[in-house]
């Protein structure tokens, strides 16, 4: 799939999903349920004071980061003590082919899938299916996004978001399913499908939530145990992860971990937090018999020598998707991009250009309301208004924008035109006006006066009421 | 490519080490941070009452799951006739068990005379017997107060498979490995690495497989076990 998840333009993008009432509705649903739990949970940890732990955690991801090299070396190193095997991707296209040739190799028919956003990314599934290997993704709801023909994930943590019951059931009516649209019994019929394909399976693939460099453990978090299944069955297993995914230490590990599952799902913990050194002892009737990991670059060092390095702190929780008012308004795919929500707007035109992706930064409202449930410590709105600003002052990607903030400069920083300007707003917007209000806005104002009435502008401007007012006038 | 390979690490890494601009330390000093809030969590709690913190969260596990997880303190005399009874409750069934001499030392030789014991060298008949079993019994290497989870070290005779396919599953929990919180866990797991032991896998698990994937209705059993049983025993 790549990141990029459809051809459509933005705009079209974006009215299609404004249409979509049901998923419109979820978010809305998913936004309330998840931040209730959220809250509760992190004000139970330790004294609630959740602005000290997320201060911890940032210093934690920021001092990996700085030294980056190190940890990854160090990392690698216990990786092949553990028995493992490491591979440096320094783009998708590496990374895909390492594991799909490894695949081919060793002679690999199946592969189960544990869900993972850089495999995403990478577009993996779509190599490995390209040379005749039979992929199952084992997530509940990456098993439905793959029976409904790859559908791509709306939310980076409930990936089918976007689909009601109904919806599932006829997915799974095309593939053998004969009843109601029941969550439970949709989801027994997954598992029957899937406990099979653990234990036949040749090739286990699973992302990392964190990797540990002092020992070399790759750490996963979950709720459904599909990750402890591909990492303890499969005989060839593969972990893929972004090369930022490092912590230092154990002792790091705890408070990245004890956050995650709090913002993610607002739940103490996930049912599953599993650490995995690689091989398993000689003997064991089950486990990885060869272990391999491959770290992905994939323009993320250039993110790291740029203003947005403190992106890379992220911890995939979705927290900001779920504070976001963009976000729950629009849905996950209006994004155009694997990762959505305030995450996505500051890191997809980071990996995949601005080219495709100029639009992001506006889908924000500059509330910062990301930035203070972010359990990384990301400032993501100030990460925004900055790619507002390259966008603006160094792409100059649009000539009316730019000409626009001009004018707006040129006529604030000259008192009589300003003076000018607001004495005959009211005259200018008469023609917009219906019923007391500005109903038929041109140009940028069209955007917000097809939604939505604007106030009427006053007749006195506001500087001359006060003035009056000072001297006694009309209150 | 050979086992214990690393591939394009001299390139990926200079280069990160120029962005960084400066050469690949030889060492890192790892910083003390801002502060501590993790060690103030049950800070000075007794062995009973940590197992107390643990049975009043997983009752509250309980009251989430609609009654899938569950938790009980008992005595070591006990658990004989306690594990018997878990493992008929929900109908009777295939039964896979650790290869572990404490079941015997705690009189369950008689309770597990049916059950199918984990033994490497039978090789994927273990995985057959897990993925058909009913219930499977464990017991907790490592157990976590404040979010009752327990903790599997992977090591031979205990099986990866068999700890997340059986329907239905019954921990022991010694109270004696109860700690505050992942903290702890995390000092064992590190101090284990400095002396060059990092087993294959260490499992926390804290409840019963669920998913809310679908229409965000909380459903249990997705691939795990659907059930969970805790049995606290507060003499050992």
């Amino acid at each position: 799939m790549g990141i990029k998840i459809n051809d459509q333009s933005f705009k079209e993008n974006l009215e299609k999903n404004l249409n979509d009432d049901f998923m419109r509705a979820a978010m809305v649903k998913a936004q309330d349920s998840i931040n209730k739990n959220r809250e509760n949970v992190l004000a139970q940890l330790g004294d609630g004071n959740f602005r000290e732990w997320q201060k911890l955690s940032g210093e934690i991801r920021a001092h990996v980061l700085e030294n980056l090299d190190f940890y990854l070396h160090q990392f690698s190193e216990n990786v092949i003590k553990n028995g493992g095997n490491v591979f440096f991707a320094k783009d998708a296209k590496e990374a895909s082919q390492y594991v799909t040739n490894l695949a081919i190799e060793r002679g690999v028919k199946k592969v189960v899938k544990a869900k993972s956003m850089v495999t995403e990314e990478i577009g993996l599934n779509h190599a490995l299916m390209d040379v005749g290997i039979d992929v199952k993704e084992t997530d509940l709801a990456e098993y439905m996004l793959q029976l409904d023909d790859w559908n791509p994930p709306s939310h980076m943590v409930v990936p089918s978001l976007h689909l009601n019951k109904t919806q599932i059931r006829d997915i799974f009516a095309k593939n053998g399913y004969t009843g109601e649209d029941i969550p439970e019994d949709l989801a027994a019929f997954a598992r029957a499908q899937l406990r099979n394909e653990f234990v036949t399976a040749d090739m286990g693939v699973y992302g990392c939530n964190f990797a540990i460099a002092e020992s070399g453990a790759i750490t996963l978090v979950s709720n459904e145990g599909n990750i402890d299944l591909c990492t303890s069955a499969p005989p060839l297993q593969v972990s893929v992860m972004g090369m930022e995914r490092m912590v230092a230490t154990y002792e790091d590990a705890d408070i990245c971990i004890s956050l995650l599952g709090r913002s993610a799902v607002g739940a103490k913990n996930t049912s599953y937090t599993t650490f995995v050194n690689g091989i398993t002892e000689e003997g064991a009737a089950d486990g990885a018999k060869e272990f391999h990991v491959v770290i992905v670059d994939n323009g993320r060092s250039n993110v790291l020598k740029s203003q947005f390095k403190e992106v890379l702190q992220c911890m995939r929780c979705a927290a900001c998707l779920n504070i976001c008012p963009v976000y729950r308004q629009v849905g996950g795919h209006s994004y155009n991009a694997i990762y959505s929500g305030p995450l996505g707007v500051v890191l997809t035109p980071l990996l995949a250009g601005y080219d495709d992706f100029k639009e992001l930064p506006y889908m924000c409202s500059l509330c910062g309301a990301c930035s203070e449930v972010c359990p990384a410590n990301i400032k993501l709105h100030s990460l925004i208004l900055e790619h507002k600003r390259v966008l603006a002052e160094e792409k100059k990607v649009s000539a009316f924008w730019g000409a626009s903030m001009s004018g707006a400069g040129m006529v604030l920083s000259r008192p009589w035109m300003y003076k000018l300007g607001t004495s005959v707003a009211p005259l200018l917007t008469k023609p917009m006006m219906e019923d007391g209000k500005i109903k038929k806005g041109v140009s940028v104002l069209k955007g917000w006066t097809d939604k939505r009435d604007l106030p009427a502008v006053e007749k006195v401007r506001f500087r001359d009421w006060y003035e009056s007012r000072s001297k006694g006038g009309n209150k | 490519m050979q086992k214990g390979q690393i591939l394009n690490r001299e390139s990926f890494i200079s280069n990160l080490s120029n962005i960084l601009g400066r050469e690949m330390p030889k060492e890192v000093v790892h910083p003390e941070f801002s502060s501590k809030p993790q060690l103030e969590i049950y800070k000075g709690y007794t062995q009973t009452q940590l197992a107390e913190e643990f049975h009043k969260n997983a009752q509250v596990n309980k009251a989430g799951s609609g009654g899938k997880i569950d938790s009980l303190i008992i005595e070591k005399k006990d658990l004989a006739k306690t594990v018997a009874e878990k493992l008929v409750q929900h109908g009777t069934g295939p039964i896979i068990a650790w290869n572990d001499e404490r079941f015997a030392q705690w009189d369950l030789s008689d309770v597990l005379k049916d059950a199918y014991v984990w033994t490497d060298e039978k090789g994927r008949e273990n995985v057959d017997k897990a993925l058909n079993a009913s219930y499977g019994v464990c017991i907790s290497d490592l157990s976590i107060a404040e979010t009752a989870s327990y903790t599997v070290i992977d090591k031979l005779g205990k099986g990866r498979t068999s700890n997340f396919l059986p329907l239905n599953y019954v921990c022991i929990v010694p109270q004696s490995t109860i700690v505050p919180r992942l903290t702890q866990g995390m000092q064992k797991l590190h101090e284990m690495s400095k002396q060059g032991i990092n087993p294959a896998a260490v499992n926390f698990i804290c409840g019963s497989s669920s998913s809310s994937d679908i229409e965000l209705k909380k459903v249990w059993g997705v691939h795990g076990p659907i059930r969970l049983t805790y049995l606290i025993v507060s003499d050992l």
